[in-house]
């Protein structure tokens, strides 16, 4: 009775119940709090430093949204969980990553993102103003020391259609057709002390000797259909360095990290950066990777070689002969050695020693580096054409009159040598020494068999082991 | 639309096994429970878990149970500057035995629950919100071997089972039969 009434009273409810489903916009609220809370975010906002109001058509832009935290001093940028949009109808487009793609057109678009609870807009502009001519190195004057990098925003002006100037940061179709210039104040001669380097439509500049320098910037103007170069840009590169030494590229804490010297075993490498310890404006010091401005040496190219790795921040040394060593040395600053024939945007490498003499606006270091020979990973063993297994009984059918050991060792560098005859290979007859075999005389590896029984030869070859245990009949 | 396919999926699970497992003779009567329980607000990117007082008045014939629950809260909960409370939740539960003769009691539950979340954060006013649905869950209970009318019950409850959040129950108490 009982259940039967319980039982249409669960079908009723069940119908009842299953028209109670999730909405999402009345779940919108506490989700994008939660979203907020997670990184503890109060505010949002476009930084000025970063974002651009006016971009060119067709040109790309990554845009950022700072964050700021609850103690409404700290801010970050933003880089997930952020819902990135633009105005209905705007034919540029925007990923969810902040990439804008700007449309073929003029337009002006309305720019939203927006994270948890808060929105951030932005009104612009996609103009197709032409380019001119650089007119500012970077957006704000800034001071640069040796050998480190400094990412730069050019300047440049734009001229619409109507024929009025349009000042604003270089857009990404451009800096990469820029040539830069840079020559010595002192003399105007071409200058190896900095460089200008674009990556993913971001221009930097590199600098490796202090000093002045004069920077121009070359490119076609878009506007009048021939090329322009610049105005001089007045730069000076400081000397504010404490010291410079090499770490291992692993090493995470710059501040203890030291290689003095190092072991590397003959066709292997490691990988070492320079470091250096710079006084900042403020007196407060600091430690960077200065690998890619750094100027590198090596004394001996027989004995090892030295290549920086394919992103410059980190240098390659590999063992080539064994049993021998190398000095690597690193300078940064103006040496004695000439890199007069060198692309120093690829990076300095010198097959020599590289050294700043008594030039005070330079710093060296070096480091030993010895080639070790290679290790042993595993060893091949035959005897009488058997193949052995390290520690493994193996029995002969018929007792042979003599054994002969062809012994191969295989590398930590994956290739493998027959070393039977090798003199550092050692052969020690542990078990059945005069009774089952003896050393053949003159014959390195070659046994004759006495009588029945076990026989065990310990091989050593660079401090591996075999153990050849043989049951003669 | 994939958690209301599950939702349902569990549902019918539920009502099947309610219906193919043989019933047993069991007691009958009324009981009480007294619970302290955490609600867990789970969203993609974070949760937060405050506390409640979990009371229910139930009856039991059988292998079945109906139970009405009413919650107050007890502690709310922070994630940095967002506090979050949870005022009260209101249930009515389906608990049914599907296997009587083991010594730790396991029921299967279903019901429906209205959670109510106060929410506050800077430069946000405080805003009170209410998440009613389909709750399904488990049960564990266990008497007292010298009082048997009293029992240690567990339970773990979705309350809410949303597109974007959940609104999950645990809560560890005893009940007593009369």
């Amino acid at each position: 009775m009982h259940f039967k009434s319980i039982f249409i009273l669960l079908k009723i409810s069940i119908f009842v119940l299953l028209s109670a489903c999730g909405d999402a916009d009345k779940e919108a609220n506490l989700v994008n709090l939660h979203t907020a809370a997670s990184q503890d975010i109060v505010s949002i906002n476009f930084p000025a430093d970063t974002t651009e109001s006016i971009l060119s058509i067709n040109s790309e832009f990554d845009f950022i949204l700072q964050g700021v935290k609850s103690n409404n001093t700290d801010t970050v940028n933003i880089i997930n969980d952020v819902v990135w949009s633009l105005s209905e109808n705007a034919l540029s487009t925007i990923d969810q990553k902040g990439h804008l793609v700007a449309s073929s057109t003029a337009e002006l678009i309305t720019l939203t993102a927006q994270f948890g609870h808060l929105t951030e807009s932005l009104e612009l502009k996609i103009s197709d103003a032409k380019f001119d001519e650089v007119i500012e190195l970077n957006k704000d004057s800034f001071n640069i020391d040796m050998c480190l990098s400094k990412d730069i925003k050019p300047v440049a002006r734009y001229i619409d259609r109507d024929g009025f100037d349009e000042i604003r940061p270089v857009d990404s179709n451009i800096i990469n057709t820029i040539t830069w210039l840079i020559r010595n104040q002192e003399d105007n001669s071409s200058s190896k002390r900095a460089y200008v380097n674009t990556v993913a439509n971001q221009a930097s500049l590199q600098t490796l000797e202090a000093g002045n320098i004069i920077i121009q910037a070359s490119a076609l103007s878009v506007y009048t259909g021939i090329m322009k170069t610049s105005a001089d840009f007045n730069q000076s590169v400081g000397n504010a360095i404490n010291s410079i030494k090499v770490c291992n590229s692993s090493d995470t804490d710059l501040n203890t990290c030291n290689v003095s010297s190092a072991h590397i075993e003959k066709d292997k490498s490691i990988s070492v950066i320079s470091v250096a310890n710079y006084q900042a404006p403020d007196g407060t010091n600091f430690n960077k990777n200065i690998s890619q401005n750094s100027k590198w040496g090596l004394d001996n190219t027989v004995n090892a070689g030295i290549d920086l790795s394919n992103d410059l921040q980190s240098l390659i040394v590999t063992g080539k002969t064994e049993s021998t060593s190398a000095i690597l040395s690193v300078a940064c600053g103006e040496i004695t050695q000439s890199i007069s024939g060198i692309d120093i945007t690829k990076g300095v490498t010198l097959n020599s020693t590289v050294s700043c003499g008594t030039n005070i606006n330079c710093l060296d270091k070096s480091s030993n580096i010895t080639i070790d020979k290679l290790s042993v990973s595993s060893f091949s063993v035959r005897a009488n054409d058997i193949d052995l297994v390290d520690n493994t009984s193996e029995t002969f059918s018929t007792r042979p009159d003599e054994i002969s050991l062809q012994v191969t060792a295989n590398y930590s560098n994956s290739t493998s040598a027959v070393i039977t005859l090798d003199d550092e290979l050692i052969y020690n007859i542990t078990l059945g020494d005069g009774t089952v075999i003896e050393d053949k005389l003159d014959s390195k590896g070659v046994y004759n068999v006495l009588g029945s029984g076990s026989a065990r030869i310990v091989l050593d070859y660079r401090t591996e082991e075999f153990t050849v245990l043989l049951d003669i009949p | 639309m994939n958690k209301s396919v599950n939702t349902l999926r569990a549902l019918l699970f539920c009502f099947f096994v309610s219906i193919y497992i043989p019933a047993a003779t069991a007691n009958t009567g009324f009981y009480f429970s007294l619970a302290p329980a955490m609600v867990e607000i789970d969203t993609e990117n974070a949760s937060t878990r405050p506390t409640l007082a979990d009371l229910r008045l139930g009856y039991e014939f059988d292998i079945h149970q109906l139970e009405l629950s009413i919650m107050s809260s007890l502690s709310d909960d922070s994630l940095n500057q967002l506090v979050i409370d949870v005022p009260s939740v209101n249930s009515v539960f389906y608990r049914y035995l599907p296997y009587k003769d083991t010594s730790v009691k396991i029921h299967l539950i279903l019901g429906v629950s209205k959670v109510e979340v106060e929410s506050s954060y800077p430069n946000v006013p405080v805003t009170q919100e209410t998440f009613d649905g389909v709750s399904f869950g488990a049960g564990f209970q266990e008497s007292f071997t010298s009082i048997p009318q009293l029992k240690l019950k567990l339970d773990y409850i979705r309350l809410y089972n949303g597109d974007n959040l959940n609104i999950d129950l645990l809560s560890l108490g005893v009940s007593y039969a009369f």
